[in-house]
């Protein structure tokens, strides 16, 4: 029995919000629901929450129905968007609050408070107003509040939404590292593909109000099983094309050999090169069997740990490589030769239509 | 759209002060009460005849703007005062605001009236607070209406009757004054006792004696009320309907009513001596005389000026109606006051 | 709050500060402080070489000990009622949207406007003794005697001060809890809180400032209630106010006068400095969200029900009034009709008093939008300043600024009378003075609505801005007038209805004839005749018409998003 368990969650608003929705979820995972802006995953964390009312479906925790159970007895925790920090109360109340409504007594209360800042390092602060704090630090009594009751399970949207990029990667693995010490199972909702990546175990991609695809973070980036999961991702070079031999696809640059292709022969399929399959071809004999492909060089950016070029194929066909840093590619308006690692196509059953990639 | 709203506003802040926009001509200021009023007519003839614009200032009842003219007596607000009555007069007179004036229309006016001997106060208009009741009323219940003031110290006529607090309103002055001079000051409280154990009701001023307890005025309860002796009259000239007779009647049997005479004067200190005096004549004279009972609804002082219809029909003059001497009043005032509050309120 | 945050990087911004509040202490000065002190000086000065005459008489009895003490409790009764009615329904107008809104809004500050004999008149038609309910209950009931007996009892007054103040808890804190942040209170119920203790330990406690503010003015409001008492009330009960106006009025014993009023002053004063402290005390940052949240969610059976009991009663309690006196201006002698609208027309005497209703109109409207742009200019200007201003000035400023409300209304004008006697000053006869004293009265409402959205905004807002490379004022422009100016409509709303219902001080203020919608009521009002009083009606139902326009005109203003 799953730990939690979504059937047929459905919810609309003036439109459809959530639709048909089913999911299981392990005691000590961290799951992130991750889609674009209005794609219903902040509705179903909500709903999951008691938030808000589903208008069909059921919502089973530990082998128990909450569905209709009111917001305040699930013993749930959520960390918002805003933070929603109380901002009449200073740091210690804020993170006390909950632990208050157990009906503990006032040292106990104190004890597990101090721990809860211990663990998120905001002993220092614990008398400071919130509306003093800086944005990490905000961010951090959100998180120690919804922790310290020790929820069943903990909600978390859109938590570093607000913040700035270098903060928000390291303030990832703070919580993810929190959240595994205490072994707590977490829902995460984001639009951000790297940070559902780095904090997540599990991944729910969803469109429309509907999961699109659910996998570990590795196969969803090893293997987007839509167009719209690829591009959410920000793959960019996607080739429609079609099965030909065993093996084999068919596309405007000419027959590619993925790795994994157990395709029914004649379909028309999606190839997705992903940016860092590809590796400089400098010597004049490539390896014919493994996928070639020749262009001009029309955009080249260092970016560090390596070399981001954009390449025009004959048939105007524009593809994007993160090549290694290894060996400089040519510069603009060169010619370049590339060799695509067949273990890093994948092979999308959708089929792309648009001609203009991406 | 908010532009527009905008302008609309400006355009009516406009239209406001357009109308303040000041003249050449010399300006002649009247201070008086809110109840003062009189034709458009009869003062466009003055303003005309002198060559003057008269500008009309109020604020307040008799005694609020009888106050700030005393208090403004160092550099008064106004050339002439209209409003100071015989309950007042000591007052005004012993702050020395006005100058006297003896104008040549005294002559017109009955002596019983000037009562400043000095001529700064003189008398332009008379009036008396009596007891009135509700014709009808009395009339559907067949009981006999009251004739006395003693008759409402009766049984018959228990929790009939409204009067309004003298420490407020100034008809509710008046009539405590009606009760002193007729009981005299070792009776009038004996008076009062009964009148109280008779279930008066005592309302804090005239508007909530007679539209809201006087059985004339819808929910009205009462009626008997004490109120003006022209009530009668201003019931049919402000009637919906025709009427044929008053609604109401007046009480005015000796000892019943108390009299109130209103004087003008000329604040002392106006820069435009000539000029008030003037006023004060227009307002003794003839055609503003005339104009007195329709626009305030008291008898004007010059007994020679007919009366409208409306008067003549509904409204008499009360029978030997009670007169203590201003400077009686003044005395008495204030203890009167503290011992009818005691005798009645506590 | 604002001054710990800014430290001292602001120091210099701090002392800038004070230009701020210069205007509007030019204006309290030579309009509030220099006519009070002309009064009291005059007042004190020795007469008969015995000063103080008279004044000895407040410490020789109880009676004014008393008078006091009742004017204190009726007060807090009355904002207490006031509270405990309005507060549901400022939830219902934060929370939810239904049709009618807006309209119902407008309505609810009409009662704000009317002549206080007006509504004494619909109290008394309704419930007095001969009114409407009791004549109802008799019939229905067979029964002798009237069912409420309220003339002449504190309830009865303490129901129109309901009547008069509602508008006052409702717009104050009903326009601050729709902004409240809500992820808030969801965050509260995520960790374990049910309905009421969100609501005792999260909203109520953040709602403080705004509750606060509302209570102040509603206390204040009751504090010097003068008309109201005096007719509901009856002789026997006096308040201060009532007991000032006897003194200078009819007894012309200046000297406690001037000493009562003091005593009022000070009291008021002494609570206003307490308030002062404890609101800059509770109110918080809490970033309020700029537009409204409105419930997207379908209402269910429950939300109609708490919407139609709320909106319900409050109809009941404010429309059934209003609703009598329109009754009143429509039913004549001869049946329904519009008789009395009619005659407001016709000049019947040729009086110079007579007032056509346009113009009484127009004169109102004048009035009322210069003493609105008065107050809410030296509203702002206070408001910025006290907003940012360190404790101590804040704390000594803010509630001189709010005293006017709580002085004497007979004081005032007399002092007018007196001090604004010579060049330039001589503004006793002009036109502008009684728009001056209306702005005065209306400034403490537009302090009180503005300055709570203002210490709401948080001072990181505004530094973010300022780091996008924003200038000073584009800054405020894009940060702090968004929020604010809901707050001020709601001050402007305030400003425009005192000065429509010629409130305090305004009564005693002479002025030429410039004759408005409550002056031309009172006058109807002072003669006998049905037609009178008719006419006096339908002319209150001219004001409540002219205000609900005036209001709907303000509130076109405002953005067109959001319902508060």
């Amino acid at each position: 029995m799953a730990f939690l368990e979504i059937d047929n969650l459905e919810k609309s608003f003036d439109r459809p919000a959530v639709r048909d929705i089913s999911l299981k979820l392990e005691q000590g995972r961290i799951l992130c629901l991750l889609g674009p802006s209005g794609c219903g995953k902040t509705t179903l964390l909500r709903l999951i929450a008691g938030l808000e009312q589903p208008d069909q479906g059921k919502i089973i925790f530990e082998g128990r129905e909450v569905t209709r159970k009111p917001v305040h007895l699930r013993k749930f925790g959520m960390m918002f968007q805003e933070f929603a920090l109380f901002p009449h109360k200073n740091v210690f109340d804020n993170v006390a609050f909950g632990l208050q409504m157990l009906n503990l007594d006032d040292a106990r209360v104190e004890k597990q408070t101090l721990a809860m800042l211990d663990l998120t390092g905001l002993t220092e602060l614990k008398q400071r107003n919130v509306a003093e704090l800086s944005g990490g630090e905000r961010q951090r009594v959100a998180l120690a509040r919804s922790l310290a009751p020790r929820p069943r399970l903990l909600m978390l949207d859109e938590p570093l939404g607000s913040l700035d990029r270098a903060l928000r990667e390291r303030l990832l693995l703070e919580i993810r590292s929190i959240l595994k010490e205490l072994q707590m199972t977490a829902i995460f909702v984001t639009h951000d593909q790297s940070e559902a990546f780095s904090v997540a175990d599990d991944i729910v991609v969803m469109n429309q109000g509907q999961v699109v695809q659910k996998d570990t973070p590795e196969s969803l980036y090893m293997r987007p099983e839509s167009l719209f999961v690829a591009r959410f991702l920000g793959f960019k070079n996607l080739l429609p094309g079609s099965i030909v031999e065993a093996g084999g696809i068919k596309t405007a640059l000419g027959t590619l050999y993925p790795a994994h292709a157990d395709v029914a022969e004649g379909k028309k399929v999606t190839l997705l090169l992903r940016p860092e399959s590809a590796r400089l071809v400098r010597g004049r004999e490539p390896d014919v069997a493994l996928g070639i492909i020749a262009g001009r060089v029309v955009g080249r950016l260092f970016i560090g740990q390596s070399y981001r070029v954009r390449v025009a194929t004959e048939n105007d066909t524009e593809l994007t490589f993160d090549l290694p840093n290894l060996h400089p590619p040519p510069p603009v308006g060169g010619e370049i030769v590339l060799q695509i690692n067949p273990e890093m196509m994948s092979l999308i059953p959708d089929f792309c239509t648009s001609r203009r990639l991406s | 759209m908010k532009l527009k709203t905008i302008a609309i506003m400006l355009t009516l802040i406009g239209l406001t002060l357009h109308g303040q926009a000041a003249e050449k001509k010399p300006v002649l200021t009247l201070m008086t009460h809110d109840s003062f009023a009189v034709g458009k007519e009869v003062l466009a003839q003055f303003e005309r005849q002198q060559g003057v614009t008269l500008k009309i200032i109020k604020s307040g009842d008799a005694g609020a703007v009888l106050n700030q003219a005393i208090l403004s007596k160092a550099n008064p607000l106004a050339d002439v005062f209209y409003g100071v009555d015989n309950t007042f007069m000591s007052r005004a007179l012993k702050a020395g605001i006005f100058m006297a004036y003896a104008s040549p229309q005294l002559k017109r006016i009955p002596d019983d009236l000037k009562l400043d001997p000095g001529n700064r106060l003189l008398p332009v208009s008379y009036g008396d607070v009596c007891l009135n009741y509700d014709r009808k009323w009395f009339v559907d219940k067949g009981i006999e209406p009251p004739q006395d003031l003693d008759d409402l110290l009766k049984p018959a006529y228990k929790s009939l009757t409204v009067v309004q607090n003298p420490a407020i309103s100034s008809p509710g002055m008046a009539f405590l004054l009606a009760t002193v001079g007729r009981y005299g000051q070792s009776g009038y409280l004996n008076f009062w006792q009964q009148l109280r154990a008779n279930d008066a009701y005592i309302a804090n001023g005239w508007t909530d004696a007679y539209y809201g307890q006087f059985t004339r005025a819808k929910g009205g309860t009462r009626p008997i009320v004490v109120s003006y002796a022209s009530s009668p009259s201003a019931e049919v000239f402000y009637s919906e309907t025709k009427l044929d007779d008053a609604p109401t009647v007046a009480i005015l049997a000796p000892q019943t009513a108390f009299r109130q005479i209103e004087f003008v004067g000329i604040l002392k200190g106006t820069r435009q001596q000539e000029l008030a005096a003037k006023l004060v004549d227009f307002m003794l004279d003839y055609s503003f005389q005339q104009d007195i009972p329709l626009h305030m609804w008291v008898f004007p002082a010059n007994p020679t000026v007919p009366l409208p219809d409306v008067f003549i029909k509904y409204t008499r003059q009360a029978d030997n109606p009670v007169m203590l001497t201003p400077e009686a009043i003044e005395a008495g005032r204030e203890k009167w006051l503290e011992e009818w509050t005691e005798t009645v309120l506590r | 709050m604002a001054g710990r945050m800014d430290g001292d990087r602001i120091a210099v911004k701090q002392r800038s500060r004070y230009f701020l509040i210069i205007p509007p202490l030019i204006f309290m000065g030579l309009f509030y402080f220099y006519p009070l002190a002309s009064i009291f000086s005059l007042s004190f000065a020795p007469q008969d070489n015995t000063p103080f005459k008279g004044v000895e008489k407040l410490f020789s009895s109880t009676y004014y000990v008393r008078v006091l003490w009742f004017t204190t409790w009726q007060a807090a009764l009355s904002t207490l009622l006031t509270l405990v009615l309005a507060l549901p329904v400022a939830f219902v107008f934060a929370r939810y949207t239904f049709r009618g809104k807006d309209l119902l809004l407008s309505l609810t500050t009409i009662p704000f406007v009317l002549p206080t004999v007006v509504t004494a008149a619909a109290f008394s038609a309704l419930l007095g003794r001969g009114g409407l309910v009791n004549t109802v209950l008799m019939q229905l009931f067979g029964l002798e005697q009237p069912v409420f007996r309220l003339e002449h009892t504190v309830w009865f007054f303490l129901m129109a001060h309901v009547f008069y103040n509602f508008t006052v808890v409702l717009r104050l804190v009903g326009g601050f809890w729709a902004r409240l942040p809500g992820q808030v209170h969801d965050a509260a119920r995520m960790l374990g809180a049910t309905g009421r203790i969100v609501f005792l330990r999260v909203t109520l406690p953040l709602l403080a400032p705004a509750i606060m503010a509302a209570s102040l003015l509603v206390f204040v409001f009751c504090f010097t209630s003068f008309g109201v008492v005096l007719i509901l009330g009856g002789p026997r009960l006096a308040t201060v106010e009532v007991e000032i106006f006897r003194q200078a009025v009819h007894l012309f014993n200046l000297p406690v006068a001037a000493a009562l009023s003091l005593v009022q002053i000070l009291f008021t004063f002494g609570l206003m400095a307490a308030y002062t402290r404890l609101e800059r005390r509770t109110s918080v940052a809490l970033l309020p969200e700029v537009t409204p949240k409105r419930t997207d969610r379908t209402l269910g059976p429950k939300d109609r029900l708490v919407i139609n009991t709320c909106v319900g009663g409050m109809a009941v309690l404010l429309g059934a009034p209003l609703l009598a006196l329109f009754i009143r201006s429509i039913l004549t002698e001869t049946g329904v009709g519009f008789t009395y609208y009619l005659a407001l027309f016709e000049n019947r005497a040729q009086s110079i008093l007579y007032v056509a209703p346009a113009v009484a109109i127009i004169n109102s409207i004048g009035f009322a939008l210069a003493a609105t742009l008065i107050a809410l200019i030296l509203g702002c200007l206070s408001s910025a300043f006290l907003a940012g201003a360190k404790a101590r000035p804040a704390v000594l400023l803010d509630p001189i600024l709010m005293l006017p409300l709580s002085t004497s209304a007979v004081t005032l004008g007399f002092g007018f009378v007196v001090a604004l006697d010579e060049p330039p000053l001589n503004l006793r006869s002009s036109w502008v003075l009684p728009a001056i004293a209306h702005a005065l009265v209306a400034l403490p409402f537009v302090i009180r609505s503005v300055l709570p959205a203002w210490r709401s905004i948080p001072q990181s807002l505004r530094e973010a801005a300022v780091m996008l490379g924003a200038s000073p004022w584009r800054v405020w422009f894009a940060v702090d007038w968004p929020i604010l100016r809901r707050a001020l409509m709601v001050g402007a709303v305030f400003a425009f209805a005192i000065s429509m219902g010629e409130f305090g001080a305004t009564v005693f203020v002479a002025r030429p004839q410039t004759p408005t919608l409550p002056l031309a009521i009172y006058r109807y009002l002072s003669h006998p005749g049905s037609l009178n009083y008719g006419q006096a009606m339908a002319m209150s139902c001219l004001l409540m018409l002219t205000t609900g326009i005036g209001f709907g005109l303000l509130e076109k203003l405002r953005p067109a998003s959001g319902n508060f």
